[in-house]
């Protein structure tokens, strides 16, 4: 009698290579990139962050992208923006 | 003595429920009871397919996700499948993978929707899909179990559990099962597929991303327009969420509302721009409603904003029974972010 244990399962993918860029010793004069996610007040409350940072640390919102839909990911041509504009990113995620 | 229409088995249930058990506690289940799946069926799940198992049937490439195709046999066996409903089970998974249909939006969305397999051609008679009384209602295996699944498939394998990747709000009964045929012999027009560039002979899936199930009352309407005018107004009430511009709109149509329309000798193409025409609210009611933001403007009183917007965004499919004035409006879950992809089941594999 076979006792084999069907399992309706996947393991976890690997996960797609990535490293983190240096972290910076300090936050002034750098250049922030934000991602909106289209839902309601997500660019208004990134937004309001970035102008805060500004005040604050001297930071230039250089790159906003605003995503097909909060679903969606970020494009490749949005990234490779980031990369060459930006120095971080904040990205608005939920309603 | 209670009498049966067959045989019972000769082995023990209670190893059958043992084995259930066992895999309630894996967190396998979706909370009902799984058929333990053994070497025989998963080959004969398979074989119905054409598939030896190996073979990746799609990717989800937000999710980082492959969907092997024993995996899919596995939790069809689970689901309660027979294996000549397989082929049906894969071409919705092959909706899933479509990148317009844009999985991970609908399958994890706060608006909890159900994914509804629609299916057309002669694999739904063939097969005893429901297209008729009680459509989306219990008692029949193959549309209660293709539809089963599928969620089991989106659990299982792509990770799609609720409080992990499903935030739904409060969910919907459709997201356990939710697989139907079209009547195409009760029709007054060609049925959807056709409607899509196939043939009749052949069958399909169409893959809707649905956000509830509104029931459309009208016992009275002897002519099209008051009929539809009522359909117009449960597309666009307020509380359908993306109601200003973006959905896709499902109705399915029961015999006494087709009949009213086929009488007066509408095609389906007028209904779908008569509706879409129709289907709309202005500015001020949406923002009376807070559903947009701002200020009411005098403007805004004669500003309409549409829910669809083409003739295509409107699928309308012909199911239910043939007494009651009944049909159903089930606006999509947004037609900005998903579409619904028809696919053809590719059958004649049984081996």
């Amino acid at each position: 009698m076979s006792r084999r244990v069907f399992d309706p399962t996947i393991s976890p993918a690997a996960p797609i290579a990535f490293s983190y860029t240096s972290r910076p010793t300090s936050l002034h004069g750098l250049r922030v990139g934000l991602v909106e996610n289209t839902k309601f007040n997500s660019e208004v409350i990134l937004c309001k962050i970035a102008e805060r940072l500004a005040a604050r640390y001297q930071i230039t919102m250089t790159h906003l992208d605003h995503k097909k839909s909060s679903g969606h990911s970020v494009t490749p041509e949005a990234t490779a923006l980031f990369q060459q504009k930006t120095d971080f990113v904040l990205a608005g995620v939920g309603d | 003595m209670s009498t049966t229409k067959s045989d019972p088995p000769h082995s023990d249930p209670g190893a059958a429920a043992e084995w259930i058990e066992f895999y309630y506690q894996q967190g396998w289940s979706d909370g009902l009871p799984l058929v333990p799946p053994t070497e025989d069926s998963v080959r004969a799940m398979l074989a119905a397919g054409g598939l030896t198992g190996d073979e990746v049937l799609g990717t989800i490439d937000e999710r980082n996700a492959i969907i092997p195709a024993e995996k899919v046999a596995i939790n069809a066996v689970m689901a309660g499948c027979l294996p000549e409903y397989f082929p049906v089970v894969l071409a919705a998974v092959q909706g899933l993978c479509h990148p317009e249909f844009h999985y991970h939006n609908p399958a994890t969305s706060t608006g909890g929707s159900g994914l509804a397999i629609i299916v057309n051609g002669p694999i739904g008679p063939a097969l005893g899909i429901n297209a008729t009384n009680n459509v989306f209602g219990p008692g029949v295996r193959a549309n209660a179990t293709i539809g089963r699944a599928l969620r089991l498939v989106m659990m299982n394998v792509l990770n799609t559990r609720p409080g992990l990747l499903v935030r739904a709000t409060l969910g919907a009964p459709a997201k356990d099962t939710f697989c139907f045929a079209e009547n195409e012999v009760d029709h007054p027009w060609v049925p959807l597929h056709v409607e899509r560039g196939f043939h009749p002979e052949e069958s399909t899936v169409t893959l809707y991303a649905s956000n509830t199930l509104m029931g459309v009352y009208n016992q009275l309407a002897s002519t099209p327009e008051p009929l539809l005018l009522e359909f117009a107004d449960a597309v666009c009430n307020l509380a359908t969420p993306n109601v200003y511009g973006f959905n896709e709109t499902l109705i399915v149509l029961a015999e006494e509302h087709a009949e009213v329309l086929h009488r007066s000798g509408w095609s389906k193409r007028q209904v779908q721009e008569f509706i879409v025409q129709h289907a709309r609210r202005t500015v001020a009611d949406f923002k009376r409603a807070a559903r947009l933001p701002g200020e009411i403007q005098p403007e805004d009183e004669t500003t309409w904003r549409y829910v669809m917007r083409r003739p295509e965004d409107l699928l309308i499919v012909c199911a239910g029974s043939q007494g009651g004035s009944w049909s159903a409006c089930l606006p999509g879950w947004g037609n900005k972010w998903t579409r619904s992809i028809t696919v053809p089941i590719r059958t004649g594999v049984m081996s």
